[in-house]
């Protein structure tokens, strides 16, 4: 590969001690990345300190935070960098911001369930404050006063009585003498950075070309590898014949790893190309998949009962609804598709992996590029000498999207199989094809609700049940055989809507359709049915939506404030342009409530179109405003596309779509203008990746029914065509 | 296998390989200018839009050999420091997210306003619709799109 590679300055060296990358970004202009071994040496180094694992502060002043979340776009990289300038008294653009591979001492790096800012509020501003608080100690022993006449901002400590200063780097020396602070207190309130909007600190390398995601990264001698999965769900490679695809020159190998058949070769299309000409023979499972069809059937048997909670009342003199709704699987279809660079070499593991699972990234590259005997022997080293690291390193690159399918390490595993097995450093990069049909997909989900209601609207009754794959049960499996699935009931139970008497219950399947986490998960299909039914309910009582549901939420002023927000903003109930309808949705996930009010028309084609939506979020203490409205607009056109567009069919056994043609994703055309309203709360942060997403598909069905009268119980929403 | 020299962001480059190995390939996986991104590899998405004689192409399905003369721009290429009036602009309107498919979408639109003095919000989204996000920033997009060519007009 060397003579394909013209730029020498490529290189990579690597002994036990030190890892070093030289990696052209662009032709003009050298970075030089060192990744030491992390150790106790490392936090005393003579020219920083780092008093808590994430904060580093240099004596040539730089400060650098190791971000231990995974950027998947979602804008962590800001959020957390704020939650630590707010406290060590820095302004974002003072702190130099890195990535952090997986490392224990950050406790969980999981990134996912909007959890990110939630579950680093308290400890990134502790982090700062320590930092904070040590400099100040340090600054006043420097000027032999009190520490109340010492004052930290912008990176320097300010003497109040001979206006002196010191910046922070100047203070290391001392600092390293003293003892880190163990209680600090914290800002409740007059914040400076957080609730601004400053630029999002990722942004720059990603409008040049030289942010680096999965397949980015420059070592030298490395191969490209992609591989070929079994088409059928729950199949296994019988044989295969690689003779003409190995004649290819420049393709190196082909062989059987413990997924499927792995192709190197010198570039990504030789690989691609050695696929075409490969000979596979694959065996079906013997276990058949249940068709989405007939889980219309299934709603009959019992279920596990999720919730059932308030009193029967006679149902004499009430009316009753009933009604099914149906949706399909879903794929995450990131962008960048499934890819990882891995090297495997003299018993060390190096990863860079997309990955929103650092932790478990470790562990399957442990389980794949370390021989048990080795695993064994390094167990027994570490419990004689505690602190023993294991030499496998996992390098979070940039993920081009998440939303879920990257908290999977299945990726992981096959880089470093394929690394192992070559001796060379491989960079794993999937097909489309592959990336659609062996995702771990949302659940096809199909519900029966029926509700009686009083003659003034108020509900008596409401049933809720649904079918579809365990999440749980696919990822863990028998964790919890004959127990429910949090991810397939969450947002059906607890709802805030007055109910005299609920019951949720979910008729659970198991199957070899790989299942997991997507932008939302349960509460994406629940949303939708609830919000879809909760309008029907409203036109039975001949009530307007937004009356109906205020009617419904009069314990609830947070709720209430959401949904007036959205409706207010929006106009509703104002005269919109001709052949212009309003339907809204109202709904709950990840500790924050989410309103949403769709805009639509329906052209002459039967095809539904969105405007406009306008969106209101009550999130509590809001740290980025801006972050806030970028991940509404986001999930907005996240949900619209599954909504109005994607769906993924399972036929035979296997996925009939392959790439963007047939699962096909929202594009600019169609994408509304989106306008988001945030209500500034002061309790916690609540979650904001995810719950923008379950209000847009039913507020736009129930526009819909306001423009049509049909009541679109089915994902995709699709309109009958009028002959 | 043939031996080609290719114009990339003004330098010349030269690679040898098959006549028939798309371009985003010999930019990514030879030359090593990543910045280039795959996405479908059908011309669906958009992800690996680059420049060829100053025209948007799709390099995940254009060959090598087709390149000729034409010479080639990537994302690298656009400018030395963010400055291009589409990057300042995309600075401003904060449009990035997870950022895979931004290349596409800044190369698209510089082709876009390379080749029409004045952009109406129809010209834009009939250029960019088939450039994918996951993401969803296409109104941001649209916004600094729209933001770029009013500054090239403002300055005239």
């Amino acid at each position: 590969m060397t003579e394909n590679n013209p730029d020498q300055s490529l290189q990579l060296r690597m002994d036990r001690r030190q890892f070093l990358i030289l990696s052209a970004a662009g032709a003009t202009s050298l970075v030089l990345g060192i990744y030491p071994e992390i150790s106790e040496a490392a936090a005393t180094h003579a020219n920083k300190i780092q008093p808590v694992a994430w904060i580093e502060i240099h004596r040539d002043n730089r400060i650098v935070f190791h971000m231990s979340k995974s950027e998947m776009g979602q804008g962590v990289t800001t959020s957390l960098a704020m939650l630590v300038a707010e406290e060590l008294h820095v302004a974002v653009d003072q702190l130099k911001v890195e990535q952090a591979g997986y490392d224990p001492r950050y406790g969980n790096q999981n990134t996912g369930g909007s959890n990110s800012v939630q579950s680093n509020w308290q400890r990134l501003r502790e982090a700062g404050a320590i930092t904070r608080e040590l400099l100040i100690t340090a600054a006043s022993r420097h000027w032999q006063t009190s520490k109340h006449e010492c004052q930290a901002s912008q990176a320097q400590v300010h003497n109040l009585k001979t206006g002196a200063s010191l910046h922070y780097g100047e203070l290391i020396d001392l600092a390293h003498t003293l003892p880190v602070p163990k209680h600090v207190a914290l800002k409740s309130r007059d914040f400076t950075v957080i609730g601004t909007s400053p630029p999002r600190v990722d942004l720059p390398s990603k409008i040049n070309g030289r942010a680096k995601y999965g397949a980015d990264i420059a070592l030298d001698k490395i191969l490209t590898a992609t591989v070929v999965h079994c088409p059928y769900f729950g199949g296994q490679l019988t044989s295969f014949d690689a003779k003409a695809a190995l004649a290819i020159p420049g393709v190196r190998h082909i062989f059987k790893i413990h997924s499927g058949v792995a192709i190197v070769a010198d570039n990504y299309w030789l690989a691609d190309e050695a696929r075409k000409k490969l000979k596979i023979d694959w065996q079906r499972p013997s276990e058949k998949i249940i068709p989405a069809s007939e889980y219309r059937r299934l709603l009959d048997n019992n279920g596990f009962v999720a919730e059932h909670t308030g009193t029967l009342v006679d149902m004499t003199g009430t009316q009753k609804l009933e009604a099914v709704y149906e949706l399909p699987y879903q794929a995450h279809a990131t962008m960048e598709p499934m890819s990882c660079t891995a090297y495997v070499h003299d018993g060390h593991v190096q990863v860079w992996a997309p990955t929103q699972k650092p932790g478990n990234a470790f562990n399957v590259a442990r389980e794949h590029g370390i021989s048990p005997i080795s695993r064994f022997f390094d167990k027994a080293w570490n419990k004689l000498f505690p602190g023993h690291h294991d030499d496998v390193h996992i390098h979070v690159t940039q993920l081009g999207g998440g939303f879920g399918r990257r908290f999977q390490s299945d990726f992981v595993a096959e880089a470093v199989q394929i690394a192992k097995e070559t001796g060379r450093p491989i960079r794993l990069m999937w097909s489309r094809e592959e990336d659609l049909q062996h995702d771990y997909y949302h659940p096809a989900t199909t519900h029966r609700l029926t509700a009686h209601l009083h003659a003034d609207g108020s509900i008596a009754s409401w049933q809720h049940k649904l079918v579809g794959n365990s999440i749980n049960e696919y990822l863990w499996p028998s964790s919890n055989g004959k127990g429910g699935d949090h991810s397939m009931t969450g947002g059906a139970t607890h709802l805030p809507y007055a109910m005299t008497h609920r019951s949720v219950e979910y008729v659970k399947l198991t199957s070899i359709v790989p299942v997991g986490f997507w932008r939302s998960v349960g509460d994406f299909h629940n949303a939708f049915v609830k919000e879809s039914f909760i309008d029907e309910l409203a036109h039975a009582a001949r009530l307007d939506p937004l009356q109906y549901r205020k009617q419904l939420l009069g314990h609830h002023p947070e709720l209430l404030a959401v949904l007036q927000l959205a409706a207010d903003r929006a106009g509703w109930g104002k005269t919109l342009s001709a052949g212009h309808f309003h339907g809204i949705a109202l709904h709950s996930a990840n500790g924050s409530h989410v309103a949403e009010v769709a805009e639509i028309s329906i052209d002459d084609t039967q095809l539904i179109r969105v405007h406009k939506v306008t969106c209101a979020i009550d999130c509590g203490t809001v740290i980025n405003p801006d972050g806030v409205r970028a991940q509404m607009e986001s999930a907005i056109v996240f949900g619209l596309t599954a909504a109005l567009k994607s769906a993924i069919t399972i036929e035979d056994g296997k996925v009939q779509q392959s790439n963007f043609h047939d699962f096909s994703l929202l594009t600019m055309q169609e994408t509304p203008q989106v306008e988001t309203y945030i209500i500034k709360g002061t309790r916690p942060p609540a979650g904001v990746g995810e719950p923008g997403v379950p209000p847009i598909a039913p507020a736009v069905a129930n526009a819909v029914f306001a423009a049509t009268g049909q009541r679109l119980r089915r994902l995709p929403l699709r309109l009958q065509k009028q002959a | 296998m043939s031996a080609y020299t290719l114009t990339i962001n003004g330098k010349p480059h030269k690679v040898t390989t098959s006549p028939h190995t798309p371009l985003i390939w010999v930019l990514r996986d030879i030359i090593g200018l990543t910045g280039t991104k795959f996405g479908c590899g059908k011309g669906f998405c958009g992800a690996c839009t680059v420049h060829a004689g100053g025209k948007a192409i799709r390099s995940c399905i254009t060959r090598v050999e087709d390149i000729k003369d034409q010479p080639i721009v990537t994302i690298e290429g656009l400018s030395a420091d963010n400055s291009h009036p589409l990057q300042q602009a995309w600075i401003k309107h904060q449009v990035t997210q997870c950022g895979y498919c931004q290349s596409g979408q800044i190369m698209a639109a510089a082709a876009l306003l390379n080749q029409h003095k004045a952009v109406t919000e129809p010209l834009i989204e009939q250029a960019m619709s088939s450039v994918l996000c996951r993401c969803g920033t296409y109104q941001r997009i649209r916004q600094a799109i729209l933001d770029a060519a009013q500054q090239r007009h403002d300055r005239k």
